[in-house]
C-alpha cells in the first residue's frame, strides 16, 4: 500500500505540473498585463504610452520570449517563490495562503452538510422506496442537481438575512457567515449523494448475502449498517471523490454571491486582471487539492473493500 | 403479452418483496421495525438541522450588534420630481415620473450619544493603501479619511482648489508651499517641509513607478528645494496654468515611517495626518478606520468605520436591507425607488466623470471625416430621453461639453444638439450618405455607469436615421487593451474625467484625432496663467470641439449610495470623497 501511494503522489506530482505548465501558456495567450499598469494621464502621447508599456513589461519580466518566462518560472517555483502579485504588489504566495484557509472552510463545511445530510436521506430513500421519503428525497435531489448556485444564495439571503433577519447576507467574519454560503456550495453534492446513496443502497440491498444476513436473524439496523451500507460505499466513495473537483470550481460563484473572500474569489479577480503570478499559484493549489482527494479515495476504497489490494 | 406482463408484474413483485418483511423466527426483530428505527434517526436528524438553525438564530431579531444613536436631526424633506421620458420601440415617449427624496440640513448634526460605528459596502476595496498611489475610487473614497492632501476642492467640490495643509504664494513661476504647523500623523511624527520634500523625492524617483502615478504630475517642476522647517519652493520648468493640480494629488506621508518600512510596507501599515487612522485590513474582505483623535482639524462625528467587500450589487442591497451594513455603495438607478419605499435614506450625487462617445476616434473612418455626418449623428440622439430613462436622471445631463457648470471655464452657451432625426437625415444627404452606412463601434460592458444599455439605444437611434453602428461589447480588460493599442472601433465610449479647474485637459485627447486647431487651443489654454482670458480661451475652445461634434458628451456619472435612515448626514463628493460632519466641539 505504501508504494502505492508513493507511486500515485508522483503520478499525481506529474499531473499537478502538467496543468501548470497548461495553464501557463494559456494565460499569456489571455492578453497582456501590461496594459493594467500603464497610466492614461491625458498628458501622454501615444508613444509616450507604448514607452511606458515596454518599461512595464520588462519590470514584470513579460518581455522575454514565452518558453524562457516558463524555465524561469520552473526555477523559481520549484523554491516556493512564485514572484509578486501584479495586482496587489505583493507574493503572491502570501495573497494565496490568506485565502486558503477560508476555501477550505467553506469547501469543508460544504462537504460536511452534502455527505451528511445526503446520505441519510438516500438511505432512508432506498429504505422506503416509493414511500413519501422517497419522493422527497428525489425532489431535493433534482433541485440540488438543476437549481444554479448563484439563485439559490441569492435565495437564501433574501429568505434568511432579508426576511426573517437570522443569518448575515455577505462576509466571512463568524460561523454564522458560513452558513448560507455552505448550504448553497453544499446543494449539489447533497443531491448526488442522495441519489447515489439511493441507488447504491437499493443494488445491494438486493444481494444474497443481505438476504442471508436477515435470513439469519440479524437485526435490521445491522443488516443494513454493516452489511449494506458498507457495501454501497464503493459506488459513494467515487461519486464523493469526483464531486470534490466539482466543489472547488464552482466555489467560485457561491464566494461571489456571498462576498466570501476565499480562493474561488480571488482566481476570478485575477483571471480579470491578468494577475500570473496568482494565477499559477492558485491553480497549482486547487490542483494539488484535487490530486489529494483522487489519492484518497482510491487509499479509502481499499479499507470499505477488503477485496481490494494495491501494489 | 398479457402473459409476460403477469410474469414481469410478478417479478417485480417478488423484488420488491426483498424489502418486505419476511416470515421470521418469534427473536428476530422484524425488518420494519429497522426502518422505524432509521426513520426515526432522520427525523432526529431533521431536528438536529432544525435546532442548529434555531441555535444559529441567537434568539436575535438583528445581526447587527453594534448601536447607532444619532439623535433626531432636522430635516427638511423636499420633493424633487424628475419628469422621466422613455422611448419605446416604437419611438413613443412615455412620461414616467421618479420622486427622489432629498435631505437638507438645517442645524448641525448633534453629538451622538454612544461611539458611532459605520458598515460601508463596496463593490471593490483598494488594492492599495498608499495615499493617492491608484487614482480609482474605493481608492479616493478610503484615501481622503486617511490623508490629507495639499490642497483640496470645497465641499461640493465646484469651487477652485485651496490649500488645506498649510498656505501657498505664487509668483508666475515658483510656489511657495509653507507647511501647516501643529499637524501631526497617526504614528506622532510631525508634518515639516524636509519630510514632505523627502517624500515627494522618494516617490518620484522613477524606481517606484508601480505606486507613482500621481508623483508624475510633478514633473511641471524642475526644482523642489526646502527654504525652512516649514518652507518649500516648487520651481516650474515654464508657466503654466494649472500649477495647483498637483498639490491636489499630493497626500501627506510620514517620512521617517516610508524610509522604515519602504512601500509595501506602508501599504500594510499605512499613516496619514487624517481624521480616520488605520486600524485592520483584510485584504479583499475588509478594512476598519478609527477616528484618529490627534487630528488637526475638527473632529468627526463617526468613531469607527469599516468598508466591506461586497463585488455584486443585488448583495449590497439586501445586506443593507437585512440591517448587515450601513451604507451601500452605487445602487442601481432602479433599485432606488425600492429602497426609498421601504425607509431607506438615498444619497445621489455627480462626479467629475463625463460618459463620452467619441466619433471617428483615430480618424479611422472615411465617412466620420466629415463634419456634417458627425453632426448628423448627435442629431439623431435623443439625448434628454437616454438620460432620464436609461440613467435614471441621476447625475448630470450633458450640456454638450465635458464639463458641467461647476467646471472653470464651462460655457454656458453651448448645449447638447437637439434631437432632430429629420435634420440628421437630411445632414447625412448633404454629406453623400442619403441612405446612411455602416460602421463599426465598441462598447464596454459593466465598466462605467449602465454604459452598455446607453451604448445599444445610441445604436438604435443611429439606426433609425440610417447609420447601422454594428456595436461590439469586448470583455473589459480586452476594451482596455484594445484602447492602449488604438485598437477601438471609431466609436467608443469612455468615462472622461476633469476637474473644475481644469475642464478642458482630457479634452486634449481631441489632439490624437488628428485636430491640430484643437491641439493649438489647448496649449495656449495651458501656457495662459491670467484667469479671465484663460476662461475666455476655454469657452472658445469648448465651442469650436461642440461645433466639430467630436463625441457625444452625454452625463456625468452618478454616484448612487443607499443608507439606513438616522446615520449621520454622511454625503459624497464629486471626486468620490466621503464627507463626515463634523462632531460638536
Amino acid at each position: 500500500m505504501t508504494s502505492y501511494i508513493a507511486r500515485r503522489l508522483l503520478q499525481g506530482a506529474l499531473v499537478v505540473v502538467g496543468v501548470i505548465t497548461i495553464v501557463f501558456f494559456l494565460v499569456r495567450v489571455s492578453g497582456d498585463p501590461a496594459t493594467y499598469f500603464v497610466s492614461l494621464d491625458p498628458d501622454k502621447t501615444p508613444a509616450d504610452i507604448q514607452l511606458e508599456l515596454v518599461e512595464i513589461r520588462k519590470s514584470l519580466g513579460l518581455d522575454r520570449p514565452v518558453i524562457i518566462q516558463y524555465f524561469l518560472f520552473v526555477q523559481v517555483a520549484i523554491r516556493g517563490d512564485f514572484g509578486n502579485s501584479f495586482r496587489y504588489h505583493i507574493p503572491a504566495t502570501r495573497v494565496v495562503l490568506e485565502r486558503v484557509p477560508l476555501s477550505l472552510k467553506l469547501g469543508g463545511a460544504a462537504a460536511v452538510i452534502g455527505v451528511g445530510v445526503g446520505l441519510p436521506l438516500g438511505i432512508a430513500a432506498a429504505l422506503k422506496r416509493g414511500s413519501m421519503i422517497d419522493s422527497v428525497s428525489t425532489t431535493i435531489a433534482v433541485l440540488g442537481l438543476t437549481v444554479p448556485g448563484f439563485w439559490l444564495g441569492i435565495m437564501l439571503i433574501i429568505l434568511f438575512a432579508v426576511k426573517l433577519h437570522l443569518l448575515p447576507a455577505a462576509g466571512s467574519e463568524s460561523w454564522r457567515h458560513l452558513i448560507l454560503p455552505a448550504l448553497t456550495q453544499s446543494a449539489g453534492l447533497m443531491a448526488v449523494v442522495a441519489r447515489m446513496g439511493r441507488s447504491g443502497m437499493l443494488e445491494v440491498l438486493g444481494q444474497d448475502y443481505v438476504r442471508t444476513a436477515r435470513a439469519k436473524g440479524l437485526s435490521e439496523r445491522l443488516v443494513v449498517f454493516r452489511h449494506a451500507l458498507r457495501n454501497s460505499m464503493i459506488s459513494l466513495i467515487t461519486v464523493v471523490g469526483s464531486s470534490i473537483p466539482h466543489l472547488v470550481g464552482t466555489i467560485v460563484i457561491v464566494e461571489v454571491v456571498f462576498a466570501w473572500p476565499g480562493l474561488g474569489s480571488l482566481m476570478m479577480q485575477s483571471v480579470f486582471s491578468r494577475d500570473y503570478p496568482v494565477i499559477m499559484l492558485g491553480v497549482l493549489f486547487m490542483s494539488v487539492i484535487t490530486v489529494v482527494v483522487f489519492i484518497i479515495v482510491d487509499v479509502l476504497y481499499a479499507i470499505v473493500d477488503p477485496r481490494i489490494r494495491y501494489r | 403479452m398479457i402473459k409476460s406482463y403477469v410474469q414481469l408484474r410478478a417479478k417485480y413483485r417478488a423484488a420488491r418483496n426483498d424489502d418486505v418483511p419476511f416470515e421470521s423466527p418469534s427473536e428476530v426483530r422484524p425488518m420494519n421495525h429497522g426502518i422505524r428505527r432509521l426513520s426515526a434517526a432522520c427525523r432526529i436528524l431533521t431536528v438536529g438541522v432544525v435546532l442548529l438553525f434555531a441555535a444559529a438564530c441567537g434568539g436575535g431579531e438583528t445581526i447587527v450588534e453594534r448601536t447607532v444613536v444619532v439623535e433626531k436631526q432636522v430635516p427638511v424633506q423636499q420633493t424633487v420630481v424628475i419628469p422621466q421620458t422613455v422611448v419605446v420601440e416604437k419611438q413613443v415617449p412615455v412620461v414616467q415620473t421618479v420622486v427622489a427624496t432629498v435631505e437638507k440640513i438645517v442645524t448641525p448634526t448633534p453629538p451622538p450619544a454612544k461611539a458611532v460605528k459605520l458598515q460601508v459596502a463596496l463593490g471593490a476595496l483598494p488594492v492599495n493603501l498608499l495615499g493617492g498611489a491608484m487614482p480609482s475610487q474605493q481608492d479616493r473614497i478610503i484615501s481622503t479619511l486617511m490623508y490629507d492632501s495639499f490642497a483640496t476642492r470645497d465641499q461640493n467640490g465646484d469651487g477652485p482648489l485651496t490649500p488645506l495643509l498649510g498656505s501657498w504664494t505664487f509668483d508666475g513661476k515658483t510656489v511657495r508651499v509653507k507647511v501647516k504647523n501643529g499637524v501631526q500623523f497617526h504614528n506622532g511624527e510631525k508634518l515639516d517641509a524636509a519630510g514632505t520634500k523627502a517624500v515627494i523625492d522618494y516617490l518620484s524617483s522613477g524606481k517606484t513607478a508601480k505606486f507613482a502615478f500621481t508623483y508624475t504630475r510633478f514633473r511641471d517642476f524642475d526644482l523642489i528645494e526646502v527654504a525652512d522647517n516649514s518652507t518649500i519652493d516648487f520651481r516650474l520648468k515654464t508657466p503654466i496654468a494649472f500649477w495647483v493640480i498637483p498639490f491636489r494629488d499630493l497626500f501627506a506621508l510620514a517620512p521617517k515611517h516610508l524610509e522604515n518600512v519602504g512601500l509595501d510596507g506602508y501599504s500594510d501599515q499605512p499613516v496619514g495626518t487624517g481624521p480616520f487612522q488605520f486600524v485592520q485590513w483584510k485584504r479583499d474582505d475588509s478594512l476598519t478606520l478609527r477616528k484618529f483623535s490627534g487630528y488637526w482639524g475638527q473632529k468627526p462625528v463617526v468613531d469607527e468605520i469599516t468598508y466591506r467587500h461586497m463585488p455584486e450589487a443585488a448583495v449590497r442591497i439586501v445586506a443593507l436591507e437585512a440591517g448587515q451594513i450601513d451604507i451601500a455603495a452605487f445602487i442601481p438607478p432602479q433599485e432606488v425607488p425600492r429602497l426609498l419605499s421601504k425607509n431607506f435614506r438615498v444619497y445621489t450625487g455627480d462626479s467629475f466623470q463625463t460618459q463620452t462617445v467619441w466619433l471617428d476616434a483615430g480618424r479611422k473612418s472615411v465617412e466620420l471625416k466629415d463634419k456634417r455626418v458627425r453632426q448628423a449623428m448627435l442629431y439623431a440622439i435623443d439625448s434628454q430621453g437616454i438620460f432620464n430613462s436609461i440613467v435614471g436622471g441621476y447625475g448630470s445631463f450633458g450640456e454638450g461639453q465635458l464639463s458641467t457648470s461647476a467646471a472653470f471655464g464651462y460655457n454656458p452657451d453651448v448645449k447638447q444638439y437637439p434631437y432632430d432625426p429629420k435634420k440628421a437625415k437630411a445632414l447625412l444627404a448633404e454629406a453623400g450618405y442619403p441612405n446612411g452606412f455602416k460602421i463599426k463601434g465598441s462598447a464596454t460592458t459593466g465598466r462605467y455607469f449602465r454604459d452598455r444599455e446607453v451604448m445599444t439605444a445610441l445604436a438604435a437611434q443611429w439606426k433609425q436615421v440610417g447609420i447601422d453602428v454594428e456595436m461590439e461589447t469586448p470583455e473589459s480588460a480586452a476594451w482596455l487593451q484594445a484602447l492602449i493599442n488604438n485598437a477601438l472601433h471609431p466609436i467608443y465610449n469612455i468615462g472622461m474625467n476633469w476637474g473644475p479647474e481644469d475642464p478642458v485637459s482630457n479634452n486634449r485627447t481631441i489632439n490624437e484625432r488628428g485636430d491640430p486647431k484643437f491641439t493649438e487651443m489647448a496649449n495656449t489654454i495651458r501656457a495662459t496663467t491670467d484667469d479671465t482670458l484663460r476662461a475666455k480661451l476655454m469657452r472658445d475652445a469648448i465651442a469650436y470641439a461642440n461645433e466639430e461634434a467630436h463625441a457625444w458628451w452625454g452625463y456625468t456619472v452618478p454616484t448612487v449610495y443607499g443608507m439606513k435612515n438616522g446615520l449621520p448626514l454622511i454625503t459624497f463628493g464629486k471626486g468620490f470623497e466621503m464627507f463626515i460632519p463634523a462632531a460638536s466641539p
